[in-house]
């Protein structure tokens, strides 16, 4: 089984987080909280980027960290997906050479059909030859999305997926979103500051105050 | 007849230099990103002291570490000193701290989430150099490209140590105005001293041009 269970402890500055939480496979959970509350800490631990001072992390039987026994596998070998909020779409990259950069199929053709299928998933094969700065916010937003899901990771994390796009792109992401939700088999960590879009893809919901994890009285 | 040859063994010396602190520099910002505290500061320091030195103390360093009796020579058997090799080591090892620490600069300007964002993609660290940050900073590492070519033919004072002035083998165009205005021919001195002006102004127009890209 494809869960992700989490416990941990770090000190970043001053502020302390401590969390710990599990998610089951197909399962999307929702990080609730303000900002400056640790979701997009969690998430960058998760992923590597930040090394807590103990605890474990494992997604199924592949522990990606653990204090006691000594573990702490590199970013590149965790097999995670991060949607980062800024998209961190390559610039002097094309859209398809984004979304084919992180498919680890030796053959290029088949990299590229994996590549198109997903980038024809988020409704987007049309721009495969354009530059990231030539894509609006939502445009981007679903390269990221196609790019995070072509790599074939075994966890998705989404980082306020919608905080930086206007009325009309949140639309345009929402259908292609959701899809992408009830598609994915693995489990999915959905951080965001809006409880009404945390209600709309979530299955259970986890709120962080103050780099602490509560628990939500709103399953669905 | 005006001997043409420093025009030769210079664009040798600096082309074959700029090609060498191209790939070295880029390699050494790389290395000296992933880095912190004490050591992070011991390669800047290192990398970057060929810079401040006086070149004739550079070139000292040289002819000590490369001479007949110094730890390379004796390692090699052989010594470069006074060949046309050692016009294109004096010339790297001067120019060398331009390139690194242009593209230090530029590669510490891409967002980290990029980087970040390859890794958690499966990237490793020699791909993250080539796909990511060399083509993101390109403007600033073409413009330290520049530069330091513009440096290495430019080079004096250590090439004069370790290569000297044999014609058409080790005479380089700064060595030849040297020679011509010593030796009262000013006539060459004023042909050579245009071509590395007109040279080295060309460098500077195609470095400006170049870092435009990042505006």
């Amino acid at each position: 089984m494809n869960d992700l269970e989490v416990r941990f402890a770090e000190t970043v500055g001053t502020f302390h987080l401590d969390v710990s939480f599990h998610v089951g496979e197909g399962e999307v959970l929702g990080l609730l909280g303000r900002s400056g509350n640790g979701k997009s800490l969690t998430l960058r631990t998760i992923a590597g980027i930040i090394t807590p001072e103990e605890g474990s992390i494992r997604i199924g039987e592949h522990v990606l960290f653990d204090s006691q026994a000594g573990v702490n596998l590199p970013v590149r070998e965790r097999n995670v997906g991060l949607l980062f909020q800024s998209y961190a779409l390559f610039p002097a990259m094309t859209v398809l050479e984004n979304v084919m950069c992180g498919i680890k199929d030796r053959d290029k053709h088949a990299r590229k059909q994996q590549a198109v299928d997903k980038l024809s998933l988020m409704g987007i094969d049309a721009y495969r030859g354009r530059l990231p700065r030539e894509l609006s916010g939502g445009q981007q937003q679903r390269v990221a999305l196609a790019r995070m899901l072509a790599s074939q990771p075994d966890l998705l994390m989404l980082d306020e997926p919608f905080s930086a796009l206007d009325h009309e792109s949140k639309q345009e992401i929402d259908q292609h979103l959701n899809g992408l939700l009830r598609h994915f088999t693995g489990p999915v960590l959905f951080v965001s500051h809006d409880p009404e879009e945390v209600r709309r893809y979530c299955t259970r919901t986890l709120s962080i105050v103050e780099g602490r994890v509560h628990q939500e009285n709103s399953e669905r | 007849m005006f001997d043409v040859s420093p025009l030769w063994v210079s664009l040798r010396a600096s082309l074959l230099a700029t090609a060498i602190e191209f790939v070295a520099g880029l390699l050494c910002a790389h290395k000296a990103m992933g880095l912190t505290g004490k050591r992070a500061w011991l390669l800047d320091t290192i990398l970057t002291l060929p810079m401040v030195l006086p070149p004739t103390v550079t070139g000292f360093f040289l002819l000590v570490l490369f001479g007949r009796n110094g730890p390379i020579g004796k390692l090699t058997g052989t010594t470069v000193i006074f060949s046309w090799q050692a016009t294109v080591l004096s010339a790297t090892v001067v120019a060398f701290p331009l390139m690194y620490r242009a593209a230090k600069g530029a590669m510490k300007q891409v967002d980290p989430d990029h980087i970040w964002a390859a890794r958690t993609l499966g990237f490793s660290e020699r791909r993250i150099l080539w796909k990511i940050l060399v083509p993101e900073a390109w403007p600033g590492i073409a413009a330290g490209a520049a530069l330091a070519f513009a440096r290495s033919l430019g080079e004096f004072g250590a090439t004069m140590m370790v290569a000297g002035n044999i014609p058409g083998r080790t005479q380089t165009i700064p060595m030849a105005i040297y020679f011509s205005t010593v030796g009262g021919d000013m006539r060459t001195a004023w042909i050579w001293v245009g071509v590395i002006t007109l040279v080295s102004a060309a460098s500077l127009a195609l470095m400006s041009r170049l870092s435009k890209g990042d505006a």
